[in-house]
């Protein structure tokens, strides 16, 4: 069983917030040389933004636990499209210095398309070859960038 | 003036930055119409095709997207019913009807032409208040520079719809992306956990199209495909003389709402396309029509939303400070160029600024020229289903940031930052106050730590120099707004 509070999106978003703001602090004390006031060093700028960054998270995080009723309603997560579309762009950057950009291409289409509400193979198949033959008439043709096409070819 | 505005025209004419201002205003309108891309991430994804230009093109260009998207918006919103972004979203609701009548060429017409007026209008305003309200800046010190952009920002986060409180966690988390680099002053690298790429700090386009086009992909998918297109053909796209009289006073006002609006920071299109609605609603002498297709509520919007998109620029350009997420990206394409936006860039590059005044007007000019008769082209782009476009999207994202450094890392750093935009978003977390919180974020430390220098370490010189002290005093009542839930929109 989950706790009501799990998946209230003010307390959601205060303990996100307070985590970054701790975080930041932790690392620039260790880190950073503070510096005085005349003179400020680059951790005091830091700690001053997590400090008040922790602030906010506390009282959000807080209106979440305390007012459950005054804030907005459970937060329902799909993480489907999201994870398909970051995937994709993660295969993209992988792939492109490795394999070249047709089948990069090829596999953030096929990717990014698992992410949609429907997935028709002819579709996403058409779709592919007819953006990828677009990416290289303009990205390469045109704005001359040095991708290769697949490893060892290039066009320019 | 005149001298000035003419070597504005004599840049603007130019062949080659006529042919950018055109190509920006097409492509921006091309990808404002389709649904479900808003100007921010049109201008975000076309952002990097920019880079090669020349400084001036570059600019001309990107406010060419700018316009040309929120003209495209409003092609969406009366035909579609789907607020593309939420300046139109007011548009919607008379400009639909009015399309169900059969009425809607008039009001794409109507649309056109009113923010055609109030275009004219607001470059007029630039080019007026623009010079001496930077000459005015160039007297402020580190003080008021800080106190400025501490207006701003909180502004940005208590003004923009949504949470104020979590606006501004949003402001503080983005300037604490802004620190993640090399300090300038101290040469220690921040936040860059050993990842070298990080050492020249987050890239902007990586944040911009992270936070905004990976993350809204993400949400559009969520919900159902909303369709219902305006699919019969368009009869009558000329407004008849009665039409152009209803909508005449409403333009009028709306262009004087949307200029008051635009320059305030953090307020920006969406808030003056919405109060201009409620004006005319409440001065109607038959409030009653409003929501049954009023030519009124398709007119002052439109040229509320478009004075507002130009007067942005008066900030932008003249005090470096921008008022809306589209400004902090113009800002940031002019930070890419090597231009420090400020109060000295009219008097040291006036040919950049009357350029971009003079192009914005030109620029506007086209649309009516360019959307009016191409409205049979845009009424078939809108009929492009989501399923083909979203993944076309993500190839505009990724070839972008991998080309500004030739380096995958920037595709890994856009897709991370596409999924805390995506779990912010979904906890109701605004991502406009961040992107200005990461722009400014440089900026106000190193004015901070200035001004502490110079005043010796005592920070009282922010309330008793009298510039400064008047932006903290505005800073408090905009706080003081934020506790009155009554001023703000929801």
């Amino acid at each position: 069983m989950i706790p009501a509070f799990f998946r209230n999106k003010d307390f959601l978003a205060g303990a996100l917030f307070l985590a970054i703001g701790l975080a930041a602090i932790h690392i620039a004390d260790r880190d950073y040389p503070m510096g005085t006031a005349l003179r400020m060093g680059p951790g005091n700028f830091p700690v001053l933004l997590g400090g008040i960054l922790g602030l906010f998270g506390i009282y959000l995080a807080a209106r979440g636990l305390g007012w459950p009723e005054k804030t907005p309603g459970p937060v329902a997560w799909d993480w489907r499209p999201v994870s398909c579309i970051v995937a994709s762009m993660l295969l993209f950057g992988f792939l492109l210095p490795r394999t070249g950009l047709v089948p990069a291409l090829a596999v953030m289409f096929i990717v990014a398309a698992l992410g949609g509400r429907e997935f028709r193979w002819r579709e996403v198949l058409v779709l592919t070859v007819v953006m990828t033959a677009f990416a290289v008439a303009v990205f390469v043709y045109l704005l001359k960038l040095p991708f290769q096409l697949v490893p060892g070819v290039y066009l320019l | 003036m005149i001298e000035n505005l003419a070597l504005g025209f004599a840049v603007a004419f130019s062949l080659q930055n006529l042919a950018y201002c055109f190509a920006g205003v097409a492509l921006g309108t091309l990808i404002g119409v389709l649904p479900g891309i808003t100007p921010l991430v049109a201008i975000g994804m076309l952002f990097p095709l920019t880079f090669t230009l020349p400084p001036i093109a570059s600019l001309i260009m990107l406010a060419g997207i700018y316009y040309g998207a929120q003209y495209g918006g409003s092609t969406t919103a009366i035909l579609v019913n789907l607020p593309g972004e939420t300046a139109s979203a007011v548009t919607c609701i008379d400009g639909y009807q009015m399309a169900r009548q059969g009425r809607a060429g008039p009001a794409l017409a109507v649309a056109a032409l009113s923010s055609f007026f109030a275009g004219c209008v607001g470059t007029l305003l630039i080019a007026f208040v623009g010079p001496p309200l930077g000459e005015w800046a160039l007297r402020f010190g580190p003080w008021e520079y800080c106190a400025l952009m501490l207006m701003g920002l909180v502004a940005s986060a208590v003004l923009a719809h949504g949470d104020a409180v979590k606006g501004l966690a949003m402001v503080a988390l983005g300037l604490l992306f802004g620190i993640v680099g090399t300090d300038v002053n101290s040469g220690w690298a921040r936040y860059t956990f050993e990842v070298p790429e990080l050492v020249d700090g987050i890239g902007f386009t990586v944040i911009a199209v992270g936070l905004f086009a990976v993350a809204e992909i993400a949400l559009n998918l969520e919900s159902r495909e909303p369709r219902e297109v305006f699919t019969g053909a368009i009869p009558r796209l000329l407004p008849s003389r009665r039409d152009v009289g209803d909508a005449a006073w409403p333009t009028i006002r709306g262009t004087a709402v949307g200029s008051l609006f635009g320059v305030l920071p953090g307020t920006g299109p969406a808030l003056s396309s919405f109060a201009a609605y409620m004006l005319e609603k409440k001065i109607a002498r038959d409030p009653a029509r409003f929501g049954a297709g009023a030519i009124e509520g398709v007119a002052a919007p439109e040229a509320a939303n478009n004075a507002a998109a130009q007067t942005g620029f008066i900030p932008t350009l003249t005090l470096g400070i921008p008022g809306s997420a589209v400004m902090v990206l113009m800002v940031g394409a002019m930070m890419m160029h090597g231009l420090a936006p400020g109060p000295q860039v009219i008097a040291e590059k006036p040919e950049l600024f009357w350029g971009i005044v003079a192009s914005m007007w030109i620029g506007n000019l086209m649309l009516v020229v360019l959307n009016l008769p191409l409205v049979g082209l845009w009424v078939r782009l809108l009929r492009v289903p989501y399923r083909w476009l979203f993944p076309s999207i993500v190839m505009f994202c990724c070839i972008g940031n991998y080309s500004v450094n030739n380096n995958p890392v920037d595709v890994y750093l856009c897709a991370l930052l596409g999924l805390l935009g995506y779990v912010l978003a979904k906890l109701e977390c605004e991502p406009a106050p961040l992107l200005l919180g990461y722009v400014l974020g440089p900026l106000l430390e190193e004015h901070l730590r200035r001004a502490m220098i110079l005043g010796r370490g005592d920070p009282s010189l922010f309330v008793t120099r009298p510039i400064s002290l008047a932006f903290v005093m505005g800073t408090a009542l905009v706080l003081l707004a934020m506790l009155r839930p009554t001023l703000r929109r929801d």
